[in-house]
């Protein structure tokens, strides 16, 4: 088992250029707005998977939510006229809205820190469960992963978020709960 | 009296559907435990949560949505997360408000077992609906490395969702189905509820009556899944053919001789044949001997006194063994198991034979008890064996299933199998509002242009 370490600064890795600092600022504020949420039917967790497909050379990055998670989150991110279920169109911006709130940066054995350039892929609904797909070019001479995941916990302080990095049969999983943004992992 | 109250928002959402799903949660959950006691259940529309279940109400969230034309629609998406979070908010009437079992110490024990009910309850409302309840939708939490055993108090627990939700819920669907089997398990689970209504369960209530109530050990399962944070992959790693030798040569000698004539040809021998060039001994037939019309798998009358001989030394109940598993003539296969995720479960199997027949052939989870690690498992069959498959309706929640073939198969990755399908879904789609649309004809085509 190697090496976790985590790491709460903003300033570590950018998300599409911007820094996090300047992207969490109005969400925290639309937290503050929130009224308190008291849903036993909510679970509030996602899983994300990455993968890399040595058949195609990509890092897959596949996000699940819970459907009726993300409409709620929806509501709240686009306003009360926006339901995610209703269209391809508000699946799509909340794809958006996902992938904007999730970055890697893939480290080098010499230390070198590049952030993965991730493709939106699509998204589809598989029973109770929406998928967000992303994916990027494997790099070589890969050392560790720095990802970044705040989805829905810009807006539920409660939600927990898992990732799991499978490579060479092993797995190795960062979890997104509290106050964490920012995890490192040596693979 | 089962009951909805809805503002005009819930629209025909709520006036078709609410109150039918409250009445048949009523109706299953009662039959898998006792008749609900109480005058009232009520489902009530509040629109800004998901749900929220009180003794004898629920809130729950879903509305309509106001169109242009003054008509409300939902989506299909819609529909179902009414269905779903009805029956479940309603369904905590019994537990834990009846069953009344401490949330605040173990979650799991009401919505671990809720949630496993409301999967039951929805597949009965409607079959046809996708309820993502599936074993394997668990599979990624319980690979993962940031875990605590769902026997951990509520307060201490990480990832509750998955923790005291799902994973408990998936563990029951799969004692019912995969591991009491129906009849018992609803007994037990009936047992239960009648035992502890009223009262005040702890785990090891339920794991106790579950247990007495059935006749059945489930102590490794309970460990295994309420204990650790292991996770289920069983591996099919080798399969192993065999056949009996039969110690009569006339019958084993042919046989290794078939066995060395289906090896593949020497690619240099079949290449000078090619070429047409002629070994010595086919140009010169006159060094041609003995041995070139006998080989080491001839049979001498040394080799059948010697069977004669060993025939002689059995005794009769021996004799007859040997005679009948000679002219019976089964085919032997050892396969070779590995339990790599740590959690003992029953191995499924589905085997598929060379005449186009399968068999399916379930071995309890008490295969695993001398060697939780390892272990080996002979077939016997009248017919050939073409390939193995392991839980082949993916019912026990294993993590990697390209393991669980023999002769292994491709497995493509989640985004390859989306791209492959065009990638999508129709499923989200407002067909109630969509239908409206009027079909365009080539003249609005002139006009838009």
């Amino acid at each position: 088992m190697k090496m976790m370490s985590r790491t709460t600064s903003l300033s570590t890795i950018l998300l599409r250029g911007r820094p996090r600092t300047a992207l969490l600022a109005p969400l925290t504020l639309l937290c503050c707005l929130m009224p308190g949420l008291s849903a036993a039917h909510e679970q509030k967790t996602a899983v994300t998977r990455i993968l890399f497909n040595e058949s195609t050379g990509n890092i897959e990055v596949m996000h699940r939510f819970f459907i009726h998670d993300a409409e709620h989150a929806a509501g709240v991110v686009f306003g009360e006229a926006q339901n995610l279920m209703e269209s391809a169109d508000s699946r799509k911006f909340f794809s958006n809205y996902v992938i904007n709130r999730f970055a890697i940066a893939a480290e080098d054995s010499g230390g070198e820190t590049t952030q993965l350039n991730l493709e939106y892929v699509g998204e589809e609904i598989e029973g109770q469960f929406l998928w967000v797909y992303q994916e990027a070019k494997q790099l070589k001479d890969l050392s560790a992963l720095s990802v970044v995941h705040v989805a829905l916990r810009d807006i539920w302080p409660d939600q927990a978020n898992l990732v799991n990095v499978e490579k060479d049969g092993q797995i190795y999983s960062l979890s997104f709960a509290d106050s964490v943004e920012s995890l490192r992992v040596e693979l | 009296m089962a009951m909805s109250y809805y503002p005009k928002e819930g629209g025909t959402l709520w006036s078709d559907l609410s109150t039918e799903v409250v009445i048949h949660t009523l109706e299953v959950y009662s039959r898998f435990s006792f008749d609900f006691p109480y005058p009232t259940a009520i489902s009530l529309n509040a629109g800004f949560l998901g749900g929220m279940e009180y003794p004898m109400i629920t809130f729950n969230g879903p509305r309509t949505t106001l169109q242009d034309d003054g008509s409300r629609t939902y989506s299909l998406a819609e529909k179902r997360f009414l269905i779903g979070v009805v029956i479940h908010e309603v369904g905590h009437f019994y537990f834990p408000m009846i069953v009344n079992s401490d949330e605040r110490q173990w979650t799991w024990m009401d919505e671990g077992i809720n949630s496993y009910l409301d999967s039951v309850a929805g597949r009965e409302w409607d079959a046809e609906i996708p309820w993502g309840v599936e074993p394997r939708y668990i599979v990624d939490y319980m690979v993962s490395q940031t875990q605590v055993p769902i026997m951990t108090q509520s307060d201490s627990v990480l990832r509750l969702g998955p923790n005291a939700y799902s994973k408990p819920a998936t563990a029951i669907n799969i004692l019912r189905e995969t591991i009491m089997g129906r009849e018992l398990f609803d007994f037990a689970f009936k047992e239960y509820s009648l035992q502890w209504e009223f009262k005040r369960p702890t785990p090891a209530d339920f794991f106790r009556t579950m247990e007495e109530a059935s006749g059945i050990d489930l102590d490794w399962f309970w460990r295994g899944w309420f204990y650790t944070t292991d996770h289920v992959d069983i591996s099919l790693n080798r399969v192993y053919e065999m056949r009996m030798d039969t110690e009569n040569p006339d019958i084993d000698y042919a046989r290794q001789r078939e066995t060395e004539k289906a090896l593949p040809p020497s690619l240099y021998i079949q290449r000078n044949r090619e070429e047409g060039r002629q070994t010595w001994v086919e140009r010169n037939t006159d060094v041609r001997d003995f041995y070139d019309d006998n080989d080491q798998f001839t049979v001498t009358n040394k080799e059948r006194n010697s069977y004669n001989s060993f025939l002689e030394g059995l005794e009769d109940w021996e004799r007859e063994v040997l005679d009948r598993a000679v002219s019976e003539d089964l085919n032997y296969y050892i396969l070779e198991l590995s339990n790599e995720g740590g959690l003992v479960m029953p191995v499924i199997l589905e085997m598929e034979y060379v005449d186009g027949s399968t068999e399916e052939m379930r071995l309890p989870a008490e295969i695993w008890r001398k060697n939780a690690t390892q272990v080996k498992k002979l077939i016997v069959s009248q017919n050939e064996l073409l390939s193995v498959a392991i839980d082949p309706m993916q019912e026990t929640a294993d993590a990697d299933i390209e393991n669980n073939y023999y002769p292994r198969r491709i497995i493509p990755s989640r985004i390859e199998s989306f791209k492959s399908e065009g990638g999508g879904s129709l499923i989200g789609r407002d067909v109630m509002q969509d239908i409206k649309t009027e079909l365009k004809t080539d003249e609005d085509d002139e006009q838009d242009n």
